[in-house]
């Protein structure tokens, strides 16, 4: 009896343990839940061409973005974010659909581009039934509106799905000077009620150039090459590596750029700052959720060639994703995260309603449980890039730091141990065959799992993204 | 008191130890199973073994006492089908889990492509010490055969005659090998395959004193060629000199024959099975015996694997692991070569290669769940034997043989076909000539894409001269006539566009799309 009885005191010691032990961790969460954001407004800025390495809040060793390292000590760092794709038209509609490129379909600038035909990927048109995350905010009763440097994110590729409305910059490549102004109009005639907008800029990116010219205020040596730096001379370098599938350019040559490079992501970065003022004058930010991303990196030189698109190497695909709501503090999270994992999140976040449709479709999974310290793991990073029809390549980027690649065209495999080697230039692949063979057939499980035609995938050819000359099949 | 507390941290630590172990259990579930050697795998392919041949099978002589043993301890489909009808195409499809077009290798003269993978190849990377040790002959005598077969394998050791089985020590020295890597054994053995009569006669009648009394029951240099539909052909430079007529007696003679190879050959795998037992290799090992093709002997009016009827697609498979919760089973349920590969990686924890398109049967084998994959399976008729007996390349040694037969059957040859003719079918083009099956547990349609092809190129068109017309879809009612004899398309045309459906769909999905690599021809008759 008395061994039955303490048998039972010891269940309830257990029970009333774990009882406490949650309603503690219960209570905390509801009294200010930095993860909470009903009723916030929501912005999303999309800094494109923004490589993670050159963020300093991540490591850069230069001081490139005080107003992104700012918004990181007040909130979620994802220093191992990966994008699911290398250039900007596949890759922002995965963070907006939480659907792999091959799944949303808009994975080139053409959808069809033959003489008799020739047809811009819109998303309305391929993908019909895809629901956007600005769709959600609006059936959720926010006003919707996007501000963009136009070019890959512009209204032409149906990017303005779901937004009421949707300015794009009126020359292509627009940086912040174009988006803000327009932005901030909105904001005042909009900021009594619960709004959702994407911020973008293409102040990052190879195709811009700032308008008041370059200072070269990050060149800290004295370069005596043959570069100007500018957006002809980027296309002319980015045409020749695709060409020849290398630059022989001098290691001064690529410092030189970097500088440049830099230049424009400090700028931008101020010009983010700027906005972020603006916001508190009109006394948003204690009601604002704040997402920065990027949808992809800029290559200078790492694997000797310039501009992106073309490889899924991580100067391409790591990006940074920092996540700030008025409660937050700084916390940094080192699992490996993914682009299609930021429109579960917000919405999870901002306390959203969803149906069916999008629940269905969302691919990716709300990162809170990782940033509450719930779910400790990474997750397993799938990304593609169809780029001009130049190459079709798909990689998987694993949680414990092995990243492999399969080009379709020729067959090619690459393995990297980005544990020993984050640069990604020693092919393992005859080294590890295991490892190899095993990520090889994960990776096909996703190729099978969005439905690809693999045929398809070794057919390649032009299809032009920038205005290139090509010849359209008959 | 001291016995009260002693009792009570007693129980706490139990429950923690329990909590603990719980706990730890559900979150390292998935790591836990890849830890420990790895079992050991050996698959014997008896090559022209027809499953209603085999004892345990329900054939009425004791052909097969070692492989019937072997099945108690294992599981025996007895419907197992292959994927195509020809010793290295069946194979390779058993060994990558693809369709030959999808292999590409689908005539004795075409490599397989690089990308798919066999399970030698993929044991390999997982650090499986790999041999290969038989005596089929054509993974030897073909260029092409042995450039795409000895792929994945340390040790590729293949005899050329088909009477000399594998030296068994060889194999016990490579299998015991002091090592911390498992292995692979890959055993083809070539031996029940014609011609017949290499081992032993204990089915022979003594008596027998027939026309086929003593004549090579061979192709190339025997008389195989030569028998169709009850008559054996005698030729003179091409030129047919008579034609004797074959009783039952006379096709039972050449069974004693084939039936006598099985049981020599079972009698090799005895040994083999009993010596791995002996030494303890057995315990950690998973054994598959299968054959990549039958034989048809008179029910098609030849003694041949020439095509894609039961006689030649339905042969037996054996899957025993030591571990498996269920053994002692003949199973009925409808299986195929792209099983093979998935089921073994499914027991090794290993994932599938992508290219495989067959699914495992370990949940059949375990949990007797069905396995609906393998309710249509598909065959390939490649390539068409007129292309391997005058086009493709002729066996590496031996070419006196192949000679021989070309000589004999020249006349016949040259009268029917023209240069043109003959020019197309020596020439690589003809490997995109092919027939297609799907199969049911109950019936079977069969595409004749080749119509034409056959009715122009059939050798026994040439041997006979008669030119009968060739149907594009013949339907056959499993359950009432499992020889195949008489097609029923139109008696139940519904079944027939039903299945017709799947067939066209699986031939437009396998087209082979790429010109594979050709292996020259090393002897060039025409």
């Amino acid at each position: 009896m008395k061994k039955v009885f303490i048998g039972v005191l010891i269940i309830l010691i257990f029970v009333g343990a774990w009882f406490l032990g949650n309603r503690e961790k219960n209570k905390k969460l509801s009294e200010v839940d930095p993860l909470k954001c009903q009723d916030c407004n929501v912005i999303v800025v999309g800094m494109d061409a923004e490589q993670a390495a050159h963020v300093s809040a991540l490591g850069y060793p230069k001081d490139t973005t005080p107003v992104q390292d700012s918004l990181a000590r007040g909130g979620y760092l994802f220093t191992d974010a990966i994008a699911q794709s290398s250039w900007t038209v596949p890759s922002f509609m995965s963070y907006f659909t939480s659907l792999y490129p091959s799944e949303h379909k808009l994975v080139n600038k053409y959808s069809e581009f033959s003489s008799g035909n020739k047809a811009i990927a819109n998303l309305n048109n391929i993908s019909p039934d895809v629901v956007t995350l600005a769709q959600v905010f609006k059936d959720n009763g926010y006003v919707t509106g996007g501000f963009t440097g136009d070019a890959g994110v512009g209204a032409q590729f149906g990017y303005n799905k779901g937004f009421d409305t949707y300015v794009d910059s009126p020359t292509p490549f627009g940086g912040f000077e174009t988006s803000i102004p327009p932005a901030l109009d909105w904001l005042n005639k909009n900021k009594d009620h619960k709004f959702f907008m994407f911020l973008h800029s293409y102040g990052d990116h190879g195709q811009y150039d700032p308008p008041q010219g370059y200072t070269k205020k990050f060149l800290d040596f004295n370069y005596a090459g043959p570069l100007k730096g500018g957006k002809e001379e980027q296309a002319k370098l980015r045409e020749q590596g695709l060409a020849k599938g290398k630059l022989d350019l001098t290691e001064d040559d690529y410092r030189f750029w970097r500088a440049l490079y830099d230049e424009k992501i400090n700028d931008s970065d101020k010009q983010l700052g700027d906005f972020l003022s603006e916001l508190d004058k009109l006394d948003l930010t204690k009601k604002t959720l704040i997402v920065v991303v990027s949808d992809h990196g800029t290559e200078i030189g790492e694997h000797n060639r310039f501009d992106h698109g073309f490889s899924l190497y991580d100067e391409l695909i790591h990006v940074p994703i920092i996540i700030k709501t008025p409660a937050s503090t700084e916390k940094e999270i080192k699992n490996q995260v993914r682009a299609i994992d930021v429109m579960p999140t917000i919405i999870q976040m901002a306390g959203l309603k969803t149906n069916d449709q999008v629940n269905n479709q969302v691919k990716g999974k709300s990162l809170v449980s990782m940033m509450n310290g719930e779910e400790s793991s990474g997750r397993e990073a799938f990304s593609e890039t169809d780029y001009r029809n130049y190459t079709h390549k798909k990689s998987l980027r694993t949680p414990d730091g092995w990243k492999f690649i399969y080009t379709f065209e020729n067959d090619g495999r690459e393995l990297y141990n980005l544990n020993t080697d984050s640069g990604e230039t020693k092919n393992l692949i005859d080294n590890e065959p295991q490892k190899a063979y095993e990520l090889e057939q994960k990776l096909f499980q996703y190729i099978k799992d969005t439905g690809q035609d693999t045929d398809k995938l070794k057919e390649t050819g032009c299809l032009p993204v920038y205005g290139e000359v090509c010849t359209p099949k008959e | 008191m001291f016995k009260r507390k002693f009792w009570f941290f007693f129980l706490v630590a139990i429950l923690l130890a329990a909590g603990g172990i719980y706990f730890h259990e559900k979150r390292n579930l998935s790591v836990i199973s890849g830890g420990g050697k790895k079992p050991n795998v050996i698959i014997i392919s008896v090559d022209s073994l027809r499953s209603d041949h085999v004892g345990v099978c329900g054939y009425q002589r004791q052909t097969t006492p070692n492989i019937d043993k072997l099945a108690k301890e294992g599981v025996m489909f007895k419907n197992y089908i292959t994927q195509s009808y020809i010793t290295p195409v069946s194979e390779m499809s058993m060994l990558t889990s693809t369709y030959p077009s999808a292999s590409a290798l689908v005539a004795m003269d075409t490599v397989s492509s690089e990308g798919i993978l066999t399970i030698a190849q993929i044991l390999q990377k997982y650090g499986y010490r790999t041999g290969a040790f038989g005596n089929s002959p054509e993974y030897k005598s073909y260029p092409a055969m042995e450039k795409s077969f000895s792929r994945g394998f340390d040790e590729y050791s293949v005899g050329m005659r088909r009477e000399i089985l594998p030296e068994q020590q060889k194999i016990f020295n490579f299998a015991s090998e002091k090592s911390d890597k498992p292995f692979f054994l890959w055993i083809p053995l070539g031996s029940a395959h014609y011609p017949y009569g290499k081992f032993a006669e204990n089915f022979s009648d003594p008596n027998y004193n027939g026309p086929l009394k003593s004549q090579n029951l061979d192709w190339f240099n025997g008389i195989i060629p030569w028998i169709y539909k009850n008559t054996l052909y005698q030729t003179d430079s091409g030129q047919i000199t008579a034609k004797i007529p074959l009783s039952q007696a006379d096709i039972q003679y050449v069974i004693d024959k084939y039936d006598g190879d099985i049981f020599g050959t079972d009698a090799w795998v005895g040994g083999l099975l009993d010596k791995l037992k002996e030494e303890g290799l057995d315990k950690n090992t998973i054994i598959v015996l299968q054959s990549e093709h039958g034989e048809d002997l008179n029910e098609h009016n030849y003694i041949h694997h020439y095509d894609i009827f039961d006689t030649m697609t339905r042969t037996p498979l054996i899957i025993k692991n030591p571990n498996s919760i269920r053994n002692n089973l003949i199973l009925d349920d409808q299986t195929q070569s792209i099983n093979v590969l998935p089921t073994i990686l499914d027991y090794l924890d290993i994932p599938s290669p992508h290219q495989a398109v067959g699914v495992s049967l370990k949940p059949l084998i375990e949990n007797n769940e069905k396995v609906s994959a393998n309710d249509y399976i598909f065959i390939e008729r490649t390539p068409l034997w007129e292309k391997t007996a005058f086009g493709g390349p002729a066996p590496r040694d031996d070419l006196s043989q192949v000679k021989e037969f070309l000589d004999r059957a020249k006349g016949r040859i040259t009268a029917f076909y023209t240069q043109e003719d003959l020019d197309f079918i020596t020439s690589p083009n003809s490997i995109h000539n092919r027939d297609v099956a799907v199969r049911t547990p109950g019936w079977k349609l069969i595409y004749r894409a080749s119509k034409d092809f056959q009715e122009k190129y059939s050798w026994w068109n040439i041997l006979s001269g008669e030119h009968p017309a060739v149907s594009e879809f013949e339907l056959y009612d499993l359950k009432t006539d499992p020889t195949e004899q008489h097609n029923v398309i139109d008696r139940y045309p519904d079944i027939a566009s039903q299945l017709e459906e799947k067939l066209i769909d699986f031939y437009n999905k396998t087209k082979l799309r790429d010109e594979p690599e050709i292996k020259k021809p090393i002897y060039d008759y025409f």
